[in-house]
C-alpha cells in the first residue's frame, strides 16, 4: 500500500522502536499483568458500554496485555459471526454507523449505481405486459364463458413461443390440452417471419397475426402474440424477445385458447384466437427501452428481453369484460390488478411457493386462477384473494369460468372438474 | 418444559440441580447491602427483568445479585453505600436485567430457567465456540469442547465449600449475556493457547525494559560483528524516549499502535477491534506514530542534547536488524490460535507493518 510505503520510507527507525516497545507492557506505568479484566468487562468493552473512564482504564491495560488483546480478537470473530456486530455498532451514539468497520465510502458509487438500475427497472416495471421467458410458457389470456378449446382444435396460435437457437428445446409439453401440440408449419412459419421482423412496424406484424386468427365465429379476443428469437449475446447467454401484439378491444367473452402448460416447461406455445376485426394498435419489438414506454397504447403491446434462465418469468395476462381491467400473474406468484388497461398495476396476493399457470375472468370483480399443486384462487371483488380447496391433488393447467361461483378446472392429465358453488363442492366434468 | 435441557451440552453426569436456592446462591461475606434510598432503582431493575414465574427467582434473590454486581463495580462502596448511591444507582440502570436474571436463576438451578438458557443460547455458543477456535478441519471437535466445556461450568459441577459453584455467579449482568459467553469462551481458549506456548522461548509482557537492558547486554551482542558501544548507548537512550513517549499517550492511541506493531493487526482488523472505520485507524495510527516520534526526537535534543547529526544516528541504529531483536522472542509462532495472521507468525525479518 502506499501509505505503508510511505511509513517505511519515512518512519522505519522510530517505527522499528515502537514495535520493539509495544511487543511488551514496557513504556506505559502501571503495567500489572495479574490484574486482567474479567470477561465481562472484555464483553462490556466490546459492547463499548463501558464509561469512559473505565474504557480509558482498561485500555491501557490491554496496550500492555497480549493475553486481553488476543481474548478481545477471539472474541471480535466470535461477534461477528454471531451476527451482533453490527447491533453492537449500532450503539455508538451519534454518526457512530458511520464508524463501522464495513463501512466504506468508496462503495457509495456501485451501491448508488445499483439502486438507481432498481429504481429504474422499477419505475417502468408496471409498463410492460407479459414476458415471456425462454424456458417458460408464453401464455395468452383467458376468456370467461368459453370451455377451453380443444387439443390441436385451434391451429391458429397466434403465440407462439420460439427459444433462440442454442435453447434445446422449444419444449411445448403437453401439459394442457389446450396447448397444441404442433403448431401447424404454415403457421410456424409465419411466426417465424414474424419472429424475423423485430423492428419493423406494428402492421407487419399484425399481417402475421390475422391469418393467425381463429376462424370461429364471435371471438373477440385480439391478441396476437409472438415470439422471437432474441438476441443472442453469445453462446451461452442467450436472449429471447418477447413480441406480442395485444388486441385492442374484445367485443365480447369469448372462448380462448389458453396454452399455459406447467410453467415449469421449458418452454411451450400459447394459442390465442384473435377476434376477427381486432386489430392490434401497435407493436414495438426493439429495446427495452420500447417496453417500458409509458404511452399508454402500449399498455397492450410488449417487446421485452428477458435473458434465458433468469429467474424472471412469463408474467400471465387476464383479461377480463372490460378491457380496462386486467389481471396479471408474474412467475406464478405475484398476482396483479390493473384498472386502466395495464397502465399502472397493484398487486394483490403473492405466495412464494405458488405456481399459477392459467385464469379466467368471467367479470371485472371476479377472476380465477389455478395453477400447480392443487393451486386454485378465487376473487369476488376484485381486491381479496382466497384458496379454494382442489377438488383432486392435481396440478391444474387451465380455467373456465362463467361467474364468480362456477369454474371448471382442467388437471395435467386432462381430468375436468367443476363447480358451480365457489368451490364448496366439485364434479367431475365430462 | 422438561426438568433439564434434553442434552445439556456438557452432559453433566450428575442428576437434575437439586442443590436449595439458597444453599446455590453464593452470598459472599461482605457484600454491599444497598441502603432504603436504592429501593426505587431497584423495583426498576426487577420489573426491567420480568422474570417468569416459573424461573423462580425472587426478588431478594435479585437484589441480591444487584447488590453483588455493584459491589463489584464500586469495590470500595460496601462500607458506605449511601454516598455512592447515585453511582449505584446510574450502575442498576446500565446493567442488562433480564440476562441478569436469567443467569441468577440458572445458578439458581432453576430447570425452566436452564431450558430457557439452553434453547437461547445453544446453538449461539456452538458458532461461537466454531469461530473462536477455527474452523478448519479437525478443529471443530476442538470448538465443541470448548463449548461443552463452558457447559459444565455453567451447569455448575464444580463445588465449592459445600456449595455448587455455577459459572453465572460470575456473571453481573454489566454485559449481554451472550456477549459474556462468547467473552468467556475467548478467555479459555486463549489461555488454552497461550498454555500450549509455554514450551516456547519468553514469555511476554513481563519487565520488557529489563528484557531491552539484559539484551544491551546480552552476550550474543559481542558476536555482532555491528556492535559498537556507541551504538548500544543511542539505542539505550531511544529506547528510554520511547518508553517516556509511550507512557504520555492516549490509553487508546496506545493500544491501536500495540495492536499494528506489537500484535501485527491488520488495519481493518484494529477497526473492528476498536469499533472505528479502517480509514479511521489508519489516520489515528499514523497521527500517533508521528506524535510518537515527535516527542522522542524532542527528548534526545533537550533531554540529551543531541545535534540534528546525532538524532538522525541515533534513530538509524533503531532501523533494520537490532541484534536483540526481541520481537522474535516475544512474539512466537502461534500456530493453530486461529487469531493470527499466518504472515505474522514467527517473522523474524525486518518489521514487515512499516
Amino acid at each position: 500500500m502506499a501509505s505503508r510505503d510511505k511509513e517505511r520510507d519515512q518512519g522505519k527507525p522510530a517505527a522499528d522502536l515502537l514495535r520493539r516497545s509495544l511487543a511488551s507492557a514496557a513504556g506505559a506505568p502501571g503495567s500489572d499483568i495479574d490484574a486482567c479484566p474479567d470477561p465481562e468487562i472484555l464483553a462490556a468493552y466490546s459492547e463499548r458500554s463501558l464509561d469512559a473512564d473505565e474504557t480509558a482504564r482498561y485500555e491501557l491495560h490491554f496496550s500492555q496485555c497480549a493475553r486481553c488483546r488476543e481474548q478481545l480478537a477471539a472474541l471480535v470473530r466470535a461477534d461477528e459471526l454471531a451476527g451482533t456486530a453490527k447491533e453492537k455498532h449500532s450503539r455508538v451514539p451519534g454518526m457512530g454507523w458511520i464508524r463501522t468497520r464495513n463501512w466504506d465510502w468508496r462503495l457509495l458509487a456501485p451501491a448508488t449505481a445499483a439502486l438507481m438500475l432498481v429504481i429504474i427497472v422499477a419505475t417502468f416495471r408496471p409498463t410492460r405486459q407479459p414476458v415471456v421467458q425462454a424456458p417458460q410458457p408464453l401464455v395468452a389470456m383467458n376468456q370467461p364463458a368459453a370451455p377451453p378449446a380443444a387439443p390441436g382444435s385451434s391451429p391458429a396460435a397466434g403465440a407462439v413461443a420460439r427459444m433462440s437457437p442454442s435453447s434445446n428445446s422449444v419444449n411445448s409439453k403437453a401439459a394442457s390440452p389446450a396447448v397444441p401440440r404442433e403448431i401447424p408449419e404454415k403457421k410456424q412459419d409465419q411466426a417465424d417471419s414474424s419472429l424475423s421482423l423485430r423492428g419493423r412496424n406494428f402492421k407487419e406484424l399484425d399481417k402475421v397475426a390475422k391469418p393467425a386468427a381463429a376462424p370461429k365465429s364471435g371471438v373477440s379476443i385480439g391478441s396476437g402474440n409472438a415470439v422471437g428469437n432474441g438476441v443472442a449475446a453469445s453462446s451461452d447467454s442467450q436472449s429471447v424477445t418477447v413480441e406480442a401484439a395485444a388486441a385492442g378491444k374484445p367485443a365480447a367473452p369469448v372462448p380462448t385458447a389458453v396454452a399455459p402448460p406447467d410453467i415449469s416447461n421449458s418452454a411451450s406455445a400459447g394459442a390465442i384466437s384473435p377476434a376477427p376485426g381486432a386489430a392490434a394498435k401497435s407493436a414495438r419489438s426493439e429495446q427495452m427501452s420500447a417496453a417500458v414506454s409509458t404511452n399508454p397504447s402500449f399498455a397492450r403491446t410488449e417487446s421485452v428481453m428477458v435473458q434465458a434462465g433468469d429467474e424472471t418469468s412469463a408474467r400471465i395476462l387476464v383479461r377480463t369484460p372490460d378491457p380496462q381491467v386486467l389481471w396479471r400473474f408474474s412467475s406464478g406468484r405475484f398476482v396483479e390488478r390493473s384498472s386502466d388497461a395495464g397502465a399502472t398495476w397493484r398487486v394483490q396476493w403473492t405466495s412464494p411457493n405458488a405456481h399459477l399457470v392459467a385464469g379466467a375472468a368471467p367479470t371485472t370483480d371476479s377472476c380465477w386462477l389455478v395453477g400447480r399443486g392443487g393451486m386454485i384462487l378465487v376473487t369476488t371483488d376484485g381486491r381479496k384473494w382466497k384458496t379454494i380447496a382442489p377438488p383432486a391433488d392435481a396440478d391444474f393447467v387451465d380455467v373456465s369460468a362463467t361467474d364468480a361461483s362456477s369454474a371448471t378446472v382442467t388437471t395435467t392429465d386432462d381430468r375436468k372438474f367443476t363447480t358451480s358453488d365457489s368451490g364448496k363442492h366439485w364434479t367431475p366434468a365430462p | 418444559m422438561t426438568s433439564r435441557p434434553a442434552q445439556p451440552i456438557a452432559a453433566p453426569k450428575t442428576g437434575p440441580v437439586s442443590a436449595p436456592v439458597a444453599t446455590a446462591s453464593p452470598a459472599p461475606a461482605g457484600a454491599l447491602q444497598f441502603p432504603a434510598t436504592l429501593a426505587a432503582a431497584v423495583e426498576r431493575c426487577w420489573r426491567k427483568a420480568a422474570s417468569p414465574t416459573d424461573w423462580n427467582l425472587t426478588r431478594e434473590q435479585f437484589q441480591a445479585a444487584l447488590e453483588r454486581s455493584a459491589a463489584k463495580r464500586f469495590p470500595g462502596a460496601q462500607s458506605s453505600p449511601e454516598k455512592d448511591a447515585k453511582k449505584i444507582e446510574a450502575h442498576l440502570e446500565s446493567l442488562h436485567a433480564t440476562d441478569l436474571a436469567l443467569a441468577c436463576a440458572c445458578g439458581l438451578g432453576s430447570p425452566a430457567a436452564w431450558d430457557f438458557f439452553v434453547a437461547q443460547f445453544r446453538p449461539e455458543l456452538y458458532r461461537a465456540a466454531r469461530a473462536i477456535a477455527g474452523h478448519a478441519a479437525g478443529q471443530d471437535a476442538n470448538a465443541r469442547e470448548l463449548a461443552d466445556s463452558l457447559y459444565a461450568d455453567l451447569y455448575g459441577l464444580r463445588e465449592s465449600e459445600g456449595r455448587r459453584k455455577s459459572l453465572f455467579d460470575y456473571f453481573h449482568g454489566r454485559s449481554k449475556l451472550g456477549t459474556w459467553l462468547r467473552a468467556v469462551l475467548a478467555q479459555r481458549h486463549v489461555d488454552e493457547i497461550r498454555r500450549a506456548r509455554r514450551t516456547e522461548p519468553l514469555e511476554n509482557e513481563v519487565g520488557e525494559e529489563n528484557i531491552h537492558i539484559a539484551a544491551l547486554r546480552a552476550p550474543h551482542l559481542e558476536r555482532d560483528p555491528a556492535n559498537d558501544p556507541q551504538r548500544a548507548n543511542h539505542l539505550a537512550i531511544l529506547q528510554a524516549a520511547l518508553a517516556a513517549a509511550l507512557s504520555s499517550l492516549d490509553p487508546r492511541d496506545r493500544l491501536r499502535l500495540a495492536y499494528y506493531y506489537a500484535d501485527d493487526r491488520t488495519l481493518a482488523e484494529i477497526g473492528r477491534l476498536l469499533g472505528e472505520h479502517e480509514a479511521t485507524a489508519s489516520r489515528k495510527l499514523e497521527r500517533t506514530r508521528r506524535d510518537v516520534r515527535a516527542r522522542v526526537e524532542a527528548s534526545l535534543r533537550e533531554r540529551n542534547k543531541m545535534s540534528e547529526a546525532q538524532l538522525r544516528a541515533c534513530l538509524e541504529c533503531a532501523r533494520g536488524e537490532w541484534p536483540f531483536d526481541l520481537t522474535v522472542h516475544l512474539q512466537p509462532a502461534r500456530p493453530a490460535a486461529g487469531n493470527r495472521k499466518p504472515a505474522a507468525a514467527g517473522s523474524n525479518e525486518a518489521p514487515r507493518k512499516i
